[in-house]
């Protein structure tokens, strides 16, 4: 029976790998070591595999199961220094230029600053390299939705990183009162 | 570097980087998961703090809700009619002097008296034509009524005495309509309009008129009197209705129309440039049809509208919304970056809904929004409906 549901769940877990562990890196950059996030959501994947019951969309299942996991447990984390350097070290022996992997960092950081949404359809489009339907489908939205949180986010993105350092710190009291006033 | 290059360059890179943790290495961790205990979770360690303050929220919500409703109901039991005494007084009061002499007397009678009452009809149960305190015309109340010179239910048989009440049975009186008096738009405060889709549908349904409150009610008036869903009201009905409407200040008008669905309410009068009124709720594009089978113009024809000449808005208080394809010069609307044909606008109740009809991705699109002198904001535009709250 074991046998049965372990070699099921590999013939699950084929072709999601890719997608799956990009999702992954990115969520837990800085905040968490990826293989425990990683081993995590296939624990709990494995656990309910019998209770899943569109083996076909398993990727999205475990994509959701990933984000869920990043929500409640580390969402409001701070970045760790140990973690940026694991991460950043990782990224040079993978053939990224030091200066490349600074920018990498920094995109990280900024990208934590955006809102919940519009940071993991960035991940997704961008990174793991989903389409807009299948974003849809993983988030329970319409691919408009999507598509305007993609833009938004990337435009948002955009100004953070033109920011001068000075000014984040008193951004978002100006994000508020621009929404009172309205 | 240009930053949006640099951007889409890291993410590039980041999407071309091989997985960080090999497939070989993941297939092993599944071989290891069996081996795995599952992981179990104690019930207490399911409670957090979180919980704990969403859990006590949520009961102080409902406790406090029902409460309120119970007040409410409590002050509905003691009324004539379904109408609230809370609500008749300030209607009375606005009558002519024998009206007066009625709120005089409501106005006399504290709160312990109006307990006592409803104790004593706890107690001795009286026939169902003799329950209520104001009878069906007591608009006629011909004298002044002292309520410390009489007990509570010498009161009630004393205002039935006065106003020879009739039966139920016979209360109707044939309701001829002056339809053309009123041109003004009912003026319904905020708070009362929410109260008034409420309490109308509540009433509906309870009297058997209506088989759902989720559904979409009209209420329109001839020189019959009310019509809901152009259906007559029966006779017997009538005059409870046009009370009930009166309390929220709507008068009986020919083109006069209060439309209820789930999302919204709208009252105000039929004219040729549309619907003027008030709309609290949202109104969606797919209700423009609802309105013009009804021969009424809320939104103008989708292929007609002109981007800068919408509907103008007053805002005093409380938002009113005028519907009109006249350009107003209180609000003005400018779009750019997305072809005018491709845009809907709607303003419903101070939100003014921007949607791009046309599938696409519109980065550069910009919205201004003024008024008066004022800019209040641009926002960016996707290829949905943009709410902008203006208040």
């Amino acid at each position: 029976m074991t046998a049965q549901k372990q070699a099921a769940f590999l013939e699950a877990y084929n072709g999601c790998h890719d997608a799956f562990i990009r999702y992954c890196s990115a969520l837990a950059y800085g905040k968490m070591d990826t293989e425990d996030l990683v081993q995590d959501v296939l624990l709990s994947a494995y656990t309910h595999f019998e209770k899943i019951e569109k083996k076909g969309q398993f990727l999205h299942y475990l994509i959701r199961a990933a984000r869920n996991r990043s929500i409640s447990k580390w969402r409001k984390a701070k970045f760790q220094t140990a973690l940026l350097e694991k991460h950043t070290e990782r990224l040079e022996t993978q053939g990224i230029s030091p200066d490349l992997a600074l920018d990498i960092q920094i995109l990280y950081k900024t990208m934590d600053r955006l809102p919940e949404h519009q940071k993991d359809a960035l991940i997704l489009f961008e990174i793991t390299g989903f389409s807009m339907k299948e974003i849809a489908d993983i988030q329970g939205s319409t691919e408009g939705a999507v598509k305007t949180k993609i833009s938004r986010g990337r435009k948002r993105l955009r100004q953070l990183m033109e920011e001068k350092p000075t000014r984040n710190a008193i951004n978002p009291i100006f994000s508020t009162l621009q929404t009172v006033t309205l | 570097m240009n930053k949006e290059y640099k951007d889409k360059q890291l993410f590039e890179t980041l999407k071309n980087l091989p997985p960080e943790i090999s497939e070989a290495k993941v297939q092993s961790i599944i071989q290891t998961l069996p081996l795995l205990p599952i992981p179990k979770t104690h019930w207490i360690s399911q409670i957090s703090l979180n919980s704990i303050i969403m859990s006590s929220t949520v009961i102080t919500l409902i406790v406090g809700t029902t409460l309120m409703l119970t007040h409410g109901n409590h002050a509905e039991k003691i009324t004539s009619n379904g109408i609230p005494i809370e609500r008749t007084i300030p209607t009375i009061a606005e009558e002519e002097t024998n009206e007066k002499l009625v709120e005089t007397a409501i106005l006399e009678t504290d709160k312990s008296e109006e307990i006592t009452l409803e104790k004593q009809f706890a107690i001795m149960p009286l026939p169902e034509q003799e329950i209520p305190l104001l009878a069906d015309n007591y608009y006629d109340l011909p004298e002044l009524l002292s309520l410390s010179d009489v007990t509570q239910v010498q009161l009630m048989d004393t205002f039935e005495s006065m106003t020879n009440a009739p039966s139920k049975e016979s209360s109707w009186l044939s309701i001829d309509l002056n339809l053309e008096r009123c041109k003004s738009i009912p003026n319904v405060s905020d708070k009362n309009i929410k109260l008034l889709k409420v309490s109308l549908l509540n009433k509906l349904k309870k009297d058997e008129i209506i088989a759902s409150k989720k559904g979409k009610m009209m209420l329109t008036f001839n020189k019959n009197g009310i019509l809901i869903n152009n259906q007559p009201l029966e006779n017997q009905l009538q005059k409870k209705y046009l009370d009930f409407l009166k309390n929220y200040n709507i008068e009986p008008c020919a083109n006069r129309v209060v439309i209820t669905t789930p999302d919204y309410i709208a009252i105000g009068n039929r004219t040729k440039e549309g619907l003027k009124g008030h709309i609290q709720g949202r109104a969606s594009i797919d209700d423009i049809d609802f309105f013009e089978s009804y021969g009424t113009k809320l939104f103008p024809q989708k292929e007609e509208r002109e981007i800068g000449s919408f509907h103008s808005l007053v805002v005093n208080g409380s938002v009113k919304v005028h519907w009109s394809k006249q350009p107003s010069s209180v609000v003005k609307l400018k779009l750019s970056g997305i072809p005018d044909h491709k845009v809907l606008t709607e303003l419903v109740s101070g939100v003014l809904a921007i949607s791009v009809l046309e599938e696409g991705l519109y980065e550069d699109a910009e919205v201004v929004v003024e008024i008066g002198a004022k800019k209040l904001k641009y926002i960016d535009v996707g290829e949905e409906a943009e709410l902008l709250e203006i208040k």
